[in-house]
């Protein structure tokens, strides 16, 4: 068996609006091993979110469109599949969790209604079996008078609830891949540990998991590798402890310094400078350049292409190898 | 009862209480209230920064708003540099609101998207008759302080980015000089990379005006870098108050256990932390005796029945029948 559930090759995903046609994702390339928890860590606007969308075809088009590439999903290339095959796909090979749970299920059914809709979408099952499966699995996400909550509207829920709701839907067909856009940003600190410990616990140990956030600490916390997007691509690849102890893309090094720390030596911030460029307005050869301290002539002229630095650890930059060399270790010294 | 107010505090806040009525019926009968804050005391010097932590609902941005004077209280007291806010004539608090401003958390919807840069960032300085020369020599002026250029000041809030927009924000609030700024979450809204400049930049601030800010957040690794003093609210109440330093290296109350737990930390152990149980009650039907004992991992009996009192140990304070004084 293929070790790679998942492949995706120079995929590129253009958008067209009243300012003109810009690449959301550009050339972007990875693959997810069956099992795996992968990161996409970028910031908004990066491209992350519509790269997990082309992966289920999501893309609303117009106006966006995938322009080239291909996602091989179990051998099967799902960019040339017909919609009616996608559909198939969809929620039981490849689920998704999303950001927002009340703007996920529908307001006017309830719980149980919605949840025995994707079974019988998804199987022949009679309606008093789903009903049965249903319950049993708003117990296995620990929400109580689960019996009682099957008749209960989304808005009735708490947030931390609605998306427990989302990921036993998401869990039940007992998916491949599950993608997980931002799961826990709507929610407070403290439901968002919960979420993550029920995601860890409740999926199967062959299904694998790609979740997209922009929280370093939640990429630490859940992830076996990690995709760092910056401007519409891909700059760095590697393994958790790759990635925190010695990320070797200017973009990642700033990163990690910039984000605030549970510490008591309080005081100033090392930030990136600049902002985060329009799509419109990329700056040629490298997007990051005109942000990093260390671009030089070349960053302005070409894309820089991937460095391979150790196994499966990769960056987009023609200096990776000096950056990673005077990385201090930053996981050990928080 | 009251204790002699600090010469040195910018503001107190004494036993404050601001609750919504819930409204039922033809007749909109009050039939209860939602106790966004519900007796809070709480006390920033000047020159420096409060932490307001607390999640989504726990009353934070309402107490915030208190202060301002933009929601109404229903009992208690709030003494800005030793007057008494709610005592003060109209004219008065006008004269106040100089010294008094507000960032608020999403910096688009906080500029009027028909004004140009320029006019956002002297509507007060307008409003107040302060400009006796050029305007735009003063706003100039601001868009350097807070590390903009001068040629945006004739564009619009839509052309920038939400750090740029933030920036804007900060320079309309500083614009009148005030010596008390609140940060409603200044950072949630931004990107991660763009958080840290927008940290720097109010630290910067706050050194050169000795300005005095609350900072409300969620967050509590923003709170660290920022406040010298944190209180972590929950369901209207203060639970804890401290020096930031003591409150992150060993907080007393469980729920601030839990909140800190509950980030997750680069570079700290995974997978080995305690999960608080449950959501947050609702506000108008708080549990009996101490809120927190829902979701209190350390539960004993008393905590359903009473409420807990003040325990002071040197600069800190806690709710928390845990703790004897």
């Amino acid at each position: 068996m293929n070790k790679k559930l998942l492949e995706i090759k120079n995929l590129t995903v253009t958008f067209k609006t009243d300012e003109g046609l810009f690449n959301a994702v550009e050339d972007v390339s990875f693959h997810i091993e069956r099992g795996e928890i992968v990161g996409l860590v970028g910031e908004s606007g990066c491209g992350k979110s519509v790269t997990a969308l082309s992966i289920l075809r999501l893309i609303p088009s117009p106006p966006g469109s995938i322009k080239s590439g291909s996602i091989i999903f179990r051998d099967k290339d799902l960019l040339k599949l017909d919609p009616k095959e996608v559909r198939k796909i969809r929620g039981r090979a490849v689920s998704m969790i999303f950001q927002e749970p009340l703007a996920a299920l529908s307001p006017l059914q309830r719980i149980g209604q919605q949840m025995v809709e994707v079974l019988q979408l998804h199987g022949s099952i009679k309606k008093k079996d789903a009903w049965r499966i249903s319950e049993s699995w708003l117990e296995k996400v620990k929400i109580s008078d689960a019996g009682e909550r099957m008749y209960a509207y989304p808005f009735q829920l708490s947030g931390g609830m609605q998306q427990r709701i989302m990921i036993a839907m998401a869990l039940m067909l007992e998916p491949d891949l599950i993608i997980a856009d931002e799961p826990t940003t709507a929610l407070d600190v403290t439901i968002q540990a919960q979420v993550f410990k029920l995601i860890r616990e409740m999926r199967q140990e062959e299904s694998s998991i790609l979740l997209i956030t922009h929280d370093m600490g939640v990429i630490w916390e859940m992830c076996d590798r990690v995709i760092v997007m910056y401007a519409s691509r891909v700059v760095e690849e590697g393994s958790v402890s790759d990635i925190f102890s010695r990320p070797a893309h200017p973009y990642t090094k700033g990163l990690l310094k910039s984000i605030p720390k549970l510490s008591v030596e309080a005081g100033r911030l090392e930030a990136i400078s600049g902002y985060v460029p329009s799509p419109f307005h990329y700056p040629s050869g490298c997007h990051f350049r005109d942000r990093c301290p260390h671009a030089f002539k070349r960053c302005s002229e070409e894309t820089p292409p991937f460095v391979d630095l150790t196994h499966n650890h990769k960056a987009a930059c023609y200096i990776a190898d000096k950056i990673i060399s005077n990385t201090q270790i930053i996981a050990n010294n928080t | 009862m009251n204790k002699p107010v600090g010469k040195n505090r910018i503001l107190e806040i004494k036993n404050l209480k601001t609750w919504f009525p819930i409204k039922r019926g033809i007749l909109a009968r009050t039939v209860g209230f939602v106790r966004a804050v519900d007796g809070v005391s709480l006390y920033i010097k000047k020159g420096e920064t409060l932490g307001l932590v607390g999640e989504s609902g726990c009353g934070k941005t309402t107490l915030g708003r208190t202060i301002l004077g933009l929601e109404k209280a229903r009992e208690g007291g709030i003494l800005y540099d030793g007057k008494e806010l709610f005592a003060l004539k109209s004219y008065e608090v006008r004269e106040l609101r100089k010294r008094m401003q507000i960032i608020f958390q999403d910096p688009l919807s906080s500029l009027n998207p028909r004004m140009n840069i320029m006019d956002i960032v002297i509507e007060g300085l307008v409003e107040f008759n302060m400009i006796k020369d050029s305007r735009k020599d003063h706003a100039r002026k601001l868009m350097n302080e807070v590390g903009l250029d001068e040629d945006a000041l004739y564009r619009y809030p839509h052309e920038f980015s939400g750090g740029q927009r933030q920036r804007i924000n900060i320079a309309r609030a500083i614009s009148l000089r005030p010596d008390f700024i609140l940060c409603d979450e200044p950072v949630s809204a931004l990107d991660v990379s763009v958080q840290a400049q927008v940290i720097n930049l109010l630290m910067d601030l706050r050194e050169k005006n000795n300005l005095s800010y609350l900072f409300i957040s969620h967050d509590l690794s923003v709170v660290s870098h920022i406040a010298n003093r944190v209180a972590v609210m929950y369901m209207g109440k203060i639970v804890e108050h401290g020096p930031t330093g003591d409150i992150i290296n060993a907080p007393m109350h469980p729920y601030t256990k839990a909140l800190i737990a509950a980030v997750p930390v680069v570079g700290v152990d995974k997978r080995e932390r305690v999960v608080l149980k449950g959501s947050t009650p609702s506000l108008s039907l708080p549990p009996q005796g101490c809120r927190f004992n829902t979701r209190c991992s350390e539960v004993m009996e008393v905590c359903k029945k009473k409420e807990p009192c003040e325990i002071k140990t040197g600069s800190r304070q806690v709710w928390c029948h845990l703790y004897r004084s």
